[in-house]
């Protein structure tokens, strides 16, 4: 079995190991059977739910199995009383969750949580997140349940700010916690973007960050976490646009121009020329095929009167 | 051709395994019915861009992406997905450190990381999306895996299959002559069985299918112990893929002879078909009338006398 230490056993033990699991395989494949007669004859009832009961908790990546659950109750949804929903939806909370004690990196059990949680009448929110903080004590790294909680912050009234104090708790314990590291980097231009650009974090909130990341990798200047983050925030601050060159070129009727910043060829197209005060129709190319692109090119008329002239002004407006 | 459990539906990983598996098997994908595989692939397509793995429902995010992206390129027809929306997700899934996470907000994965580079590599915008600076920080990511082997995330440990995750993924890049090749073969050799061969995830684990697939591939990245060459995008041999080069050439004429044939009929202001049709009719009418009168012409002529 993937994962598992490999330990010596007698020829004895073999063999009654070996019996075991014939008579596990035998009810798990008399409960598949039982199970597939029920979904092909669309019958979604209790019974149904513990025959998959059975199925699942062997197997928790069943996803065909799951869907049989999903379908059952959507059903309970149009026949049964909010308070029966509720504590069919409480009772198949508690199942996954103990599937996940099983087996906490299962793509399908947290989607089906995740379904559970969209479809069930007064879902708990601030329950899951005891439920990822649980879970996040057994592994910091597991990354469904970052995922998983994440959804929860989505969908509930968490307010960024206190999941980044949440981050910083984690961090404080631990710097070498990347995904913490990962976490807040997603949290924080939401909770502090730069007024005059949503992309950039504010100033006071970087210098801050700076300074707990600069404390990370002092502390542990092996860890990679800080190293990643301090990169990343030093690409947050605020790089001010402007032409670093422009060169006309009047045998080829050309303007090349450089930018500080990268721009897109949409973003060119703002960018007027204007010659001894006129302006002239340009259409702006880039160097290659990227998309962004530091250079960009136009072409002049040839009889523009720039060219009869030894001195000429030329002005760029960018957006 | 007989058909499986009627309650199952298809599921994409299942799709993208199977046809590479009759690629590998050299089979010529002609009894596939192409088209309702990937009317299929393009019913699991979401709005994000994404891709679920079965009709029925399921979770969506990277992997399925890189799926839905190889059985296009194996059927050589990427008409049935939104390239555009695809592309979009897997931006937006790009992390902090420079890497893929599974999905937009999740934490960045060798693994991840490997289905959006092949992702962008099959449709052929790796570097037209990513720009320079993008693509440096997604190789130094990828590079910083390596501690003896690879890991899929800083601070894990080394595991077998990502020697082929990461390390294809450093391929695609173009940088895989960076990589520790010594230190990369110890790992992965570490991890394999004395006793009954196979690799494991670690050392002194159980050896399984997966991680044995990912160790030999991993191996055959660098060339090493005699191993076939491995296409890092579709994840199969390159003999398995110039057997599918092949299929596309021959599918590429048979195209082209069905359009001349085509071109012909509406060219000459009538079905050539409808001409044949015609002649055959009045040739039988011929020799049914021919039938009749002959032996007539007989009966009268030899009847007297």
């Amino acid at each position: 079995m993937h994962g598992r230490l490999k330990v010596k056993t007698t020829a004895e033990q073999a063999e009654e190991k070996r019996k075991h699991r014939e008579k596990k395989l035998k009810l798990f494949q008399g409960a598949k059977a039982a199970a597939f007669k029920k979904i092909t004859a669309k019958e979604y009832d209790r019974e149904g739910l513990h025959i998959t009961q059975e199925i699942l908790t062997a197997n928790s990546d069943y996803y065909t199995i799951w869907n049989y659950r999903k379908n059952t109750f959507l059903h309970y949804k149009s026949t049964k009383s909010t308070e029966e929903l509720l504590e069919s939806f409480q009772a198949e909370l508690s199942f996954i969750q103990n599937c996940l004690k099983n087996n906490p990196k299962s793509y399908s059990c947290w989607n089906h949580r995740c379904f559970v949680l969209l479809t069930m009448p007064e879902p708990d929110w601030k329950k899951e997140l005891q439920l990822c903080n649980l879970f996040l004590q057994y592994d910091e790294r597991n990354f469904h349940c970052w995922d998983y909680r994440r959804f929860v912050v989505q969908h509930s009234a968490v307010l960024p700010g206190d999941e980044i104090n949440f981050t910083h708790k984690l961090i404080e314990n631990n710097f070498s916690n990347y995904s913490s590291w990962h976490h807040r980097s997603k949290l924080l231009p939401i909770q502090c973007p730069d007024l005059n650009d949503p992309n950039r974090i504010g100033e006071k909130m970087l210098l801050e960050e700076l300074e707990l990341v600069q404390n990370a990798f002092f502390t542990d200047p092996n860890d990679q976490s800080a190293w990643f983050y301090h990169r990343w925030l030093l690409g947050r601050g605020e790089t001010k646009q402007s032409i670093t060159c422009l060169h006309v070129s009047k045998p080829d009727s050309r303007l090349t121009c450089t930018l500080r910043k990268r721009v897109s060829l949409a973003q060119c197209s703002s960018m007027k020329v204007y010659v001894n005060g006129q302006q002239q129709n340009v259409t702006w190319t880039g160097v290659d095929d990227q998309k962004y692109q530091h250079a960009c090119i136009a072409s002049l008329l040839k009889s523009n009167s720039l060219w009869d002239t030894t001195r000429c002004q030329l002005s760029l407006h960018p957006r | 051709m007989e058909t499986t459990n009627n309650y199952d539906c298809s599921h994409i990983a299942m799709t993208y395994t199977g046809l590479a598996s009759l690629l590998i098997l050299g089979d010529d994908l002609r009894r596939v019915n192409k088209h309702a595989c990937l009317e299929g692939i393009k019913a699991l397509q979401l709005p994000d861009g994404s891709f679920k793995s079965s009709y029925d429902g399921s979770e969506n995010d990277m992997r399925f992406i890189y799926c839905a992206c190889c059985v296009c390129t194996m059927l050589d027809d990427f008409s049935a997905i939104n390239q555009a929306t695809a592309t979009n997700f897997i931006m937006k899934s790009l992390c902090h450190d420079g890497a893929f996470g599974q999905g937009p907000g999740h934490e960045s994965h060798g693994g991840s990381t490997y289905c959006a580079c092949a992702s962008l590599q099959l449709m052929g915008r790796l570097t037209t999306t990513l720009s320079p600076k993008q693509l440096k920080r997604l190789e130094y990511w990828c590079i910083s895996r390596q501690r003896n082997g690879f890991n899929g995330r800083p601070h894990k440990d080394d595991d077998t299959c990502y020697s082929f995750w990461v390390g294809a993924s450093l391929k695609i890049l173009g940088i895989f002559d960076l990589v520790d090749f010594k230190e990369n073969e110890n790992f992965v050799l570490s991890t394999q069985d004395i006793i009954v061969g196979g690799f494991a995830k670690w050392p002194q684990i159980n050896p399984d299918a997966l991680h044995s697939y990912m160790g030999v591939c991993g191996l055959a990245l660098m060339s090493l112990h005699s191993l076939q060459p491995v296409d890092p995008t579709l994840n199969i041999s390159e003999r398995a893929r110039l057997h599918m080069q092949t299929l596309h050439e021959q599918w590429a004429v048979a195209r082209k002879h069905k359009e001349a044939v085509s071109r012909v009929r509406t060219k000459s202001g009538g079905s050539t078909l409808d001409r044949t049709h015609a002649g055959t009719v009045a040739l039988a009418f011929a020799i049914g009338l021919g039938s009749v009168i002959i032996p007539w012409v007989f009966k009268a002529y030899f009847s007297k006398s």
